[in-house]
């Protein structure tokens, strides 16, 4: 699964989900893409879920790029723990997704496959999500 | 290259709440400039706009635009869009002349199938689809044939093996390349992604023998494996 080698501070803030993607709103690699429409956290295991359910399903031929890093860390408090004593342990990575954000992208099959991995995979992520083209010059 | 006329409102209110409204009411906001006169503040219908954007010419459309009772011949840059919608929300209106060459991005149109897909298998996977040209504004195509039937795996297709169209100089790096035939991930398998997993649990193993506190990230990576396995 995704996350980083190494962090400077183990444990940050949660932060709020305000606005709308800055930047990776387009298809840029691939042809095809899956795009945000929500914001959300989506967690390294559900990167890896929709990551595979699209490989998987375009079984060969196919190049899939992930635009996402789980770069956050979520901490949790040990079940049946009283409150206090500090905040809790770091759990898994999760990436920071606002909507517009192009989190996968796809090329190399024809549109009828893609819409339908994109589909698979978007059945995996916690945002709603829409099948984008790259947009011509 | 037809000329598409465009009707242009000035004396717009700048600013983002009047912009917004101007939205909200069909309009698009958008600027003149180039060739010697000054920036003019506009507005433009936002169905005409789409409808002048999405000729055959693309985005490098020239468009005449209709600002009072002056005519500006243009082409449309800095196209700003919506993050989810995709809708024209700001643009740059270029003063152009039809005798004076202009840069402009023109999309690649790979044709036929590289003997590396049909005969082996492999994938044409692009990485640029459009170059930059030089070339005067009626002169400018609306996309560039790139023939890849003769690539096989491993082959590379460059700007500088782009056939040359009349009167117009490709400014992109000849080097640059816009096509390359590979072998899909899935034929290579198996062996490679078992080494990641590896290499996954190796780094899990590192960070928990540094932080001392990440145990379940590790059963995590370990439970992958098995099932990748």
């Amino acid at each position: 699964m995704l996350m980083p080698k190494r962090t400077k501070w183990r444990k940050q803030q949660r932060g709020h989900l305000r606005g709308m993607a800055k930047g990776g709103t387009r298809v840029h690699f691939g042809e095809y893409g899956l795009q945000s429409q929500e914001p959300g956290w989506i967690t390294a295991r559900q990167i890896e879920a929709a990551r595979v359910a699209m490989t998987r399903h375009i079984k060969r031929g196919g190049k899939v790029w992930i635009n996402l890093f789980p770069d956050k860390p979520v901490t949790q408090k040990p079940a049946e723990t009283r409150m206090g004593s500090g905040k809790g342990n770091p759990e898994f990575w999760v990436a920071v997704v606002k909507p517009g954000r192009v989190m996968f992208e796809l090329s190399g099959v024809d549109e009828d496959l893609a819409r339908e991995a994109m589909r698979l995979a978007a059945n995996k992520l916690p945002v709603k999500c829409k099948f984008v083209k790259r947009e011509d010059v | 290259m037809e000329q598409i006329t465009l009707r242009a409102e000035t004396g717009r209110e700048t600013g983002s709440a009047p912009s917004r409204r101007l939205r909200r009411e069909g309009g698009v906001p958008a600027v003149v400039y180039g060739r010697g006169i000054d920036p003019i503040t506009i507005a433009v219908d936002r169905r005409e706009l789409y409808a002048a954007l999405t000729t055959e010419a693309g985005l490098n459309a020239l468009i005449n635009l209709e600002v009072g009772k002056e005519q500006h011949l243009a082409v449309a840059r800095e196209i700003q869009r919506h993050p989810v919608r995709g809708e024209v929300t700001h643009l740059d209106f270029v003063k152009i002349s039809l005798d004076e060459a202009i840069e402009a991005e023109v999309a690649i149109e790979f044709i036929g199938t590289p003997i590396g897909v049909r005969e082996e298998g492999g994938i044409v996977d692009t990485v640029n689809t459009s170059v930059i040209v030089n070339a005067l504004p009626m002169a400018i195509p609306s996309s560039i044939p790139a023939m890849i039937e003769d690539l096989n795996i491993g082959d590379t297709y460059t700007v500088g093996m782009l056939e040359a169209v009349e009167g117009v100089e490709i400014v992109s790096d000849p080097d640059m390349p816009l096509a390359t035939i590979v072998i899909p991930a899935a034929l290579l398998v198996e062996e490679p992604e078992a080494e990641e997993l590896e290499g996954e649990l190796a780094e899990g193993e590192e960070g928990e023998a540094a932080e001392g506190a990440e145990e379940a990230a590790d059963a995590e990576a370990s439970g992958e494996g098995e099932d990748e396995a």
